[in-house]
């Protein structure tokens, strides 16, 4: 009986091309199922397509790997080569893959996420962008930097010369806990803005950055060395992107945003802090801003929009620390030693600041209707929710009317804040002061709110 | 006990909501043509919802409605518009209705399967009594009682609600109750134990069989 020679060049390449052949197979054999249960959105039903048809072409690439490769005994070597690449890009496409998959309907705020998209297709520059979403084990939201899944599988798509992903698909990440929540997921627009930042608005924003720079240089007098001026500039432009994406989101949905960052950050601590003892919402740090100049730009924007007096009407701490961090008296600082006088650089990002509260407003309109429809819809929303009724259709002064979606994301929102102690008296047998009551209840409020924008886009789509 | 007519509905559908008779439907889709005067004049009609929880096989040879197991019998599914489920022949489903619901304090209601569904040998309602002042999106417990598999599209109508006064109503105002408060899709059901359900009757504990399963009373690790 003849035995192969394990050793034999075309017998190595046959093997190592069939090993990755099964990895991708077993990738893809994820993808096939997506139009039974469970159910995705459209948005990862797309990206699964896509990523099942580089695999299939991957496949047969790597069908015809061995002969080609056995072409040219001296060249053999370094074509191997491509096979390590394009299993280190699977592995990485592997890795995002099943946190997108665990993402199905069921599992995610797929009411809000529709809203959400639908905001930003109504934008005219990024009509084609679409988002997928993933759930995360952090409990922070995030944005897979410039989408680590897109550009891998772009990656792959180059070295077997298959079909390259559409270039405007984001993905961002929601904390599987949260998967059906709504008031933590208002944070979502803010991850997505990471996405239109780096696609669509960081070409108009850097020169900013650089002129914020170079004013710098020429009050202190003197051009800094490429290692300082590195430095700076790293650090800028990520406080921008961050201070970027959070203006995006308040145009987005309004105040439910900066809500949302209130209470991921527990930022109503800094309401009664001690002067004496100055805590981490006062620190800029490497990636982000303070959390006090973040609110800060919130209250501008907000105000600018037109959202502030309606903001202003609630009693919540939460308004508080909008307040509060727009006080002019209040210290930041660095958390870093910086090459040139901490006061001078913070002047940088907020003259940058400044030109993105006037820049963004004009790139994403926030309709005046909207904050006017809030303004007169809110109060018999909240006559609904008291009352446990979903407030997709409402009675105001005798007519029905369905509120908009950015109407109830800010009604939810200021009633989680401000009424929950009413409607938890409207129940038998409930204490208003119970903290599991009042847990208990939110879960409920947020299922309706869900429910009511589902509501809302379906009589709106009516025809 | 009449049963009230649609323009009486269309009147409490338009009151506000602070109002004890006002009654609310939402999203009430097409809603100038359910109150054209073609339509039925004493029942509107609802859809299926989107949401369902299809039966698990219990980890027992029976159901036994518990505190901790009632909660585990069900398998959530969600079906968007446009996408079916399939109920086998013989089996049943929970399921919800697309609307949700506020009944005024003075009106009770039953939900009835709709005719044509009902010739296809669907049955939606085993419990189709709603109460006045109830509030929420009426779970259907779905029966596909024909030897066909049958398909269901969320969306489109599945059942009727028929609106009767009460012959006597007080004017107190009631604050909310209920189990299941203000459901937006179906919920498993929710039992005591047996055992505290029973006492409550004066049965001592000592008299009331429990059944013994390994899934039911884990055996105790030794210390």
């Amino acid at each position: 009986m003849k035995r192969t020679n394990v050793n034999d060049l075309k017998e190595t390449v046959r093997q190592e091309s069939a090993a990755l052949y099964r990895f991708v197979d077993s990738v893809i054999r994820l993808c096939t199922d997506i139009n039974e249960y469970p159910v995705y959105p459209r948005s990862s039903r797309s990206l699964f397509a896509k990523i099942k048809r580089l695999g299939e072409e991957t496949k047969a690439f790597l069908n015809g790997f061995p002969a080609e490769a056995a072409k040219d005994a001296r060249t053999a070597f370094s074509k191997r080569l491509k096979l390590s690449d394009l299993r280190a890009h699977w592995e990485t496409v592997h890795e995002y893959l099943k946190p997108v998959l665990d993402a199905d309907t069921l599992h995610l705020p797929a009411p809000l996420t529709t809203v959400l998209q639908d905001a930003i297709e109504s934008i005219d520059d990024l009509k084609d962008i679409t988002f997928t979403v993933f759930l995360i084990n952090e409990l922070n939201y995030l944005q897979v930097p410039s989408g680590i899944l897109i550009q891998r599988a772009n990656d792959i798509a180059d070295l077997i010369k298959g079909t390259r992903l559409p270039p405007r698909m984001g993905v961002v990440g929601i904390p599987y806990s949260q998967a059906n929540g709504f008031f933590l997921n208002c944070l979502l627009p803010h991850e997505m803005g990471h996405f239109v930042y780096q696609e669509h608005f960081v070409t108009e924003v850097v020169p900013e950055i650089d002129k914020a720079l170079e004013t710098l240089e020429k009050d202190i007098g003197h051009a800094l060395n490429e290692e300082d001026i590195t430095m700076c500039r790293d650090l800028l432009e990520s406080w921008i992107e961050e201070i970027f994406c959070d203006l995006f989101a308040i145009c987005l949905i309004g105040p439910a945003y900066s809500f949302a960052l209130i209470e991921l950050t527990d930022a109503t601590h800094l309401i009664g802090e001690p002067k004496s003892q100055l805590s981490d919402f006062h620190f800029f740090i490497q990636d982000h801003p303070a959390e006090m100049a973040r609110f800060e730009a919130h209250f501008k924007l907000l105000k600018q929009l037109g959202w502030w007096p309606v903001v202003d009407k609630s009693s919540s701490a939460f308004v508080d620390v909008l307040r509060k961090s727009a006080s002019p008296t209040k210290e930041l600082h660095i958390e870093y030693a910086l090459p040139v006088d901490e006061e001078r650089f913070l002047k940088c990002y907020f003259e940058v600041c400044e030109w993105l509260l006037t820049f963004l407003p004009t790139k994403v309109a926030v309709s005046t209707k909207e904050i006017t429809s809030f303004e007169n819809q809110s109060p018999k929303i909240y006559d609904y929710l008291k009352r446990a009724i979903v407030p997709s259709t409402i009675i105001l002064r005798k007519k029905v009317i369905t509120p908009s979606p950015i109407v109830l994301i800010n009604a939810g929102f200021f009633f989680y804040l401000d009424h929950m102690a009413d409607l938890i008296s409207n129940i038998a047998g409930k204490d208003p002061k119970s903290v599991d009551t009042r847990s208990q209840f939110t879960e409920r409020l947020e299922l309706w709110i869900l429910k009511a924008l589902e509501d809302s886009r379906l009589l709106r789509g009516e025809k | 006990m009449a049963v009230v007519h649609k323009s009486e509905l269309l009147k409490r559908l338009n009151l506000d909501v602070s109002k004890k008779d006002s009654l609310v439907i939402t999203p009430l889709l097409q809603r100038t043509t359910i109150f054209e005067d073609t339509a039925n004049m004493d029942a509107i009609d609802v859809r299926l919802g989107t949401h369902f929880l299809l039966p698990q096989v219990p980890p027992a040879p029976f159901y036994y409605p518990s505190r901790n197991l009632s909660r585990r019998s069900h398998v959530q599914v969600n079906v968007p518009l446009g996408r079916y489920l399939v109920v086998p022949a013989h089996q049943t489903v929970l399921g919800a209705t697309l609307e949700f619901l506020k009944m005024p304090d003075d009106l009770c209601g039953q939900i009835l399967t709709k005719s044509s569904i009902a010739r296809t040998f669907i049955v939606i309602e085993t419990a189709p009594w709603i109460h006045p002042g109830y509030r929420g999106c009426l779970t259907l417990e779905i029966a596909n009682v024909s030897n066909t598999p049958l398909l269901l599209y969320p969306g489109r109508m599945i059942g009727q609600l028929v609106f009767m006064e009460l012959s006597q109503h007080d004017a107190k105002e009631h604050k909310l109750a209920g189990t299941y408060l203000a459901p937006v899709y179906p919920e498993a059901p929710r039992f005591q134990d047996p055992e505290k359900d029973l006492e409550r009757i004066g049965i001592p504990r000592s008299q009331i069989s429990v059944p013994t399963f390994k899934f039911l009373k884990p055996k105790r690790r030794p210390q």
